[in-house]
């Protein structure tokens, strides 16, 4: 039998080592796939950053008191923690290109790509080609997005959220975040012009 | 053929799934009579599809998810024993530490600097704290300074006593 949500946090306000466990267990993969997301596909940074925010939300449970809802107040610890996390690595990279002989200002961010697993597009191998390409332009044109229009974006695409969720875990007004993914949207949908017109 | 732009935040609302359910029959309505507002609704849902099934969120392995597991909780343990630790130590707030740190340099350095004193710029030699030797050595050194002025004293007593032996009574002098 399954421990309810409320009890498990309950147990790890308490310090219990198996709410504790569980609780990780329960919501590793969710907060890794954000991770993953906004750390440019980078796997290790991905699980640095998802372990980061497990430590957070742990020596800060006690601090929750209920007043909204737990999994907004999760969610927003792990999304501030990419974001953070971001930060520290972009002002690590101006700092190291300082460095770098032949380096130039206006030199774009090195941004990781990690390959995915390879798509099975049947037998075709066309198919499999163009959407590897396809891949390779979408993770280029969400990159180049602002990291808040990113962030609202991924949350409500891959992670499924409602605006008002989104609005929550972000910290900003509903109006706000519909202005992000609306922007988002219209520049992706600019960039990839050619693969969504048929 | 283009979408109506009145309509567009609605189109917007309906490919995210958050279109309010009553505007929803206007819009079904709309949508039928409206060409471009059809074609935008079903090239933004081609677009996020194609995000979704492109970039799919990967997923931590088993061997992954059990080693971030025991990684968490050991260092969550470590972290209660240093809390522990840093009670039993003065129960000083980390944030504080470094300003404690920087406070008793300070008074290190303060306190160093008035037990020495500020040293003079002449830096005279003061006779008390000289050796005995070195004493006599110095006070010899001011008789051989004062030597000329000793000779003109010498001189001047000599003086004295030739005046006083010409200052005898005339009335002696006679007898």
């Amino acid at each position: 039998m399954t421990l309810p949500d409320e009890e498990l946090i309950a147990r790890a306000q308490r310090d219990d080592p198996w709410a504790i466990e569980e609780f990780v267990c329960r919501y590793q993969q969710k907060a890794y796939a954000i991770a993953y997301h906004m750390c440019s596909g980078d796997r290790e940074e991905a699980q640095d950053l998802t372990q980061e925010a497990f430590l957070k939300v742990f020596q800060n449970i006690k601090k929750f008191r209920g007043d909204s809802s737990f999994y907004t107040w999760f969610y927003r610890i792990v999304v501030n923690t990419c974001l953070d996390g971001r930060r520290r690595r972009r002002r690590w990279e101006r700092i190291f290109s300082l460095w770098r002989p032949g380096h130039r200002e206006e030199e774009p961010s090195r941004e990781v790509f990690e390959e995915q697993p390879d798509l099975v597009e049947g037998n075709n191998p066309m198919a499999f080609l163009n959407g590897k390409k396809l891949t390779q332009e979408i993770r280029k044109a969400l990159m180049s997005l602002p990291g808040k229009q990113r962030m609202a974006f991924q949350l409500k695409v891959f992670q499924g959220m409602s605006i008002r969720e989104i609005a929550q875990v972000m910290g900003l007004a509903e109006g706000t975040v519909k202005s992000h993914i609306f922007r988002a949207t219209h520049s992706l949908r600019t960039v990839l012009k050619d693969w969504v017109v048929p | 053929m283009k979408p109506c732009p009145d309509h567009n935040e609605t189109l917007w609302l309906d490919v995210y799934g958050e279109l309010d359910p009553n505007e929803r029959p206007a819009w079904e309505k709309h949508l039928e009579t409206c060409e471009g507002c059809r074609q935008e609704r079903r090239q933004m849902l081609r677009l996020l599809k194609a995000v979704k099934v492109n970039m799919p969120s990967p997923a931590l392995s088993r061997e992954k998810a059990g080693a971030l597991v025991r990684s968490i909780t050991q260092k969550l343990r470590e972290k209660r024993e240093e809390k522990w630790w840093r009670k039993q130590l003065w129960g000083i707030p980390n944030k504080f530490i470094p300003a404690l740190a920087a406070a008793s340099i300070l008074i290190v350095v303060f306190s160093w600097f008035s037990m020495k004193g500020p040293k003079s710029p002449s830096s005279m030699v003061s006779i008390s704290n000289l050796k005995s030797e070195e004493q006599i050595l110095v006070k010899n050194f001011d008789i051989i300074q004062n030597l000329e002025l000793l000779e003109e004293m010498d001189t001047l007593q000599k003086l004295v006593q030739v005046i006083d032996q010409g200052d005898v009574p005339l009335d002696t002098k006679h007898n």
